[in-house]
């Protein structure tokens, strides 16, 4: 006698099959013809993807999501799995719209979570100026509710949100129905900026393009700590596109990769790798950056020395 | 006799069978008259040694099971049944073998007895009861959830439904196959298709 067949479909459905997680429950659904019936019912989940990301619980969102191929089950494997690491872009044709649904956790807690929707109409616009998704006004700040017990030791707290924070950014496509997490998970760099007494997470995916060229999707968080009650503020939260140099991407090549990204396959989310591939990028960034520096001296003594040869042979001829 | 009683005498008679009634020094120190004694016992009746109430459950195959009234009224499904008056003999369980329902008679024993999780010491040994409890081969476990089901135990459903889910967790396709003895009636095609979809999930 099977599962299946002992227990009543109902009892299964709403008492043990609402007790699973995703990666479970897909497997379950892998088993046979009744169980991959019983695991598709989109109330469970639109209930796991609620509770992994509190943002699709959005209005705007649920319709976009149940909009998919498979509703919430195919924007479940499309947001919890990562992005592929080599890119072959193909001329697609350009989207309208893109919808961010951020998280923001710290230790498991939910500090910040935001649905945006950025227009990506290719005028001319926004193919040219630097892409770039803020989500939170210039001198907007949120408050996050967690205490850090006195200004004491920087690293220390520096460290404590390097292994405590937890980001979750994805971009959702409505008109092709995919969507793709852009966040690393947790950050793979967390810096004090010292001009803006700010703390800076960066939390990137490192995309290889082509042979040697590699994009990274940047999402930086700055945070600072509240003089009085030293509590945690969220100041900033934005999504770039930046090249091998650093520089970021027009709006044009971004969508170009977003897209690309987005179309593309997808690997299972591994720890502590994006760390590696994003200290891998920025060592390449320096060493071309570098590269460029030596010759555009080079350029320069050139320009000097011919101008100073020029020179000398203009006065040599007036003397004579 | 009565002559000799004095109010240090009446105040320890009331206080021995009366246990809850509170005597303080502003208390009157004559006895209380009868209509108030039995006014009092009224209110309170199950509060002075009188026996709780036992109700007779019948299996499915005619073993019957006597139970206290306050661990048959965990089940949802006995309680109304005694509301409504239907337990004058005894409560017919045509769903639930003699096997199954002295499980389930055995664990809402231990649930009453034991106080609503007050002290750490009693919540640690009822934890480990229910770990002990759903120690079981598979169709017993089966059969105690469509029991726990049918009788509306809403903690034992939880307790064994959270045990299935557990031998669910973290296996691939083929070993929640293997566990539960499902036959795998996909064609090549249909696997092929499923596998590809859901590779994320267990590859």
């Amino acid at each position: 006698m099977t599962i299946a067949d002992n227990i009543h479909d109902d009892i299964f459905q709403t008492h043990i099959l609402t007790k699973l997680d995703g990666q479970t429950l897909a497997a379950a659904g892998c088993t046979s013809s009744k169980l991959q019936s019983l695991c598709s019912d989109q109330h469970l989940w639109s209930d796991i993807c609620h509770a992994t990301w509190p943002s699709t619980a959005d209005p705007l969102l649920t319709t976009t999501i149940s909009a998919f191929s498979s509703g919430h089950r195919s924007f479940f494997s499309d947001a919890f799995t990562s992005p592929t690491r080599r890119l072959t872009t193909t001329t697609r044709r350009p989207t309208n719209e893109i919808i961010s649904a951020v998280d923001l956790r710290y230790a498991g807690e939910l500090i910040f979570s935001k649905v945006e929707s950025t227009k990506t109409v290719p005028t001319d616009w926004f193919q040219t100026s630097p892409f770039r998704v803020d989500l939170l006004e210039p001198k907007e700040v949120v408050l996050s509710g967690v205490k850090f017990s006195g200004t004491g030791d920087d690293h220390v707290m520096l460290s404590e949100l390097e292994n405590n924070m937890i980001l979750s950014w994805i971009v959702i496509d409505p008109t092709r129905n995919r969507a793709v997490n852009l966040s690393s998970g947790k950050p793979v760099l967390v810096q004090r900026n010292w001009l803006t007494n700010g703390i800076e997470l960066t939390f990137a995916v490192v995309v290889s393009v082509k042979d040697d060229d590699c994009v990274t999707c940047n999402v930086q968080v700055t945070c600072g700590v509240n003089e009085g009650r030293g509590e945690l503020t969220v100041r900033g939260v934005s999504l770039t596109v930046l090249d091998v140099y650093g520089k970021c991407l027009s709006g044009k090549n971004s969508m170009v990769i977003l897209q690309g990204i987005m179309a593309g396959e997808r690997r299972r989310r591994g720890g502590g790798e994006e760390r590696e591939r994003y200290r891998e990028y920025m060592q390449m960034r320096r060493e071309r950056n570098e590269k460029m520096e030596r010759r555009e001296r080079w350029l320069d003594m050139a320009c000097v020395a011919s101008g100073v040869a020029f020179f000398m042979a203009f006065w040599s001829f007036v003397m004579c | 006799m009565l002559k000799n009683l004095n109010s240090k005498h009446i105040q320890r008679f009331s206080y021995k069978y009366l246990p809850q009634f509170p005597i303080s020094p502003n208390s009157p120190k004559l006895g209380f008259s009868r209509s108030q004694i039995a006014n009092y016992r009224s209110n309170f009746p199950t509060t002075i040694m009188s026996s709780s109430k036992t109700i007779v459950l019948r299996s499915s195959d005619g073993e019957t099971f006597e139970v206290d009234e306050a661990v048959a009224v965990e089940s949802q499904t006995i309680k109304h049944m005694i509301e409504d008056g239907c337990a004058d003999t005894s409560i017919p369980l045509p769903n639930v073998t003699s096997k199954i329902l002295s499980k389930v008679i055995e664990y809402c024993k231990k649930h009453v007895e034991t106080p609503n999780a007050d002290e750490k010491v009693a919540e640690e040994d009822l934890k480990s009861f229910d770990a002990d409890f759903v120690k079981v081969d598979q169709s017993t476990l089966f059969d105690l959830i469509l029991a726990a089901n049918y009788l509306n135990i809403k903690s034992l459903l939880d307790l064994t439904c959270q045990t299935v889910a557990d031998m669910i967790k973290g296996k691939t396709p083929e070993e929640i196959r293997k566990t539960f003895n499902i036959k795998n009636d996909f064609t090549p095609e249909e696997e092929e298709e499923v596998r590809r979809e859901n590779a994320w999930a267990f590859e």
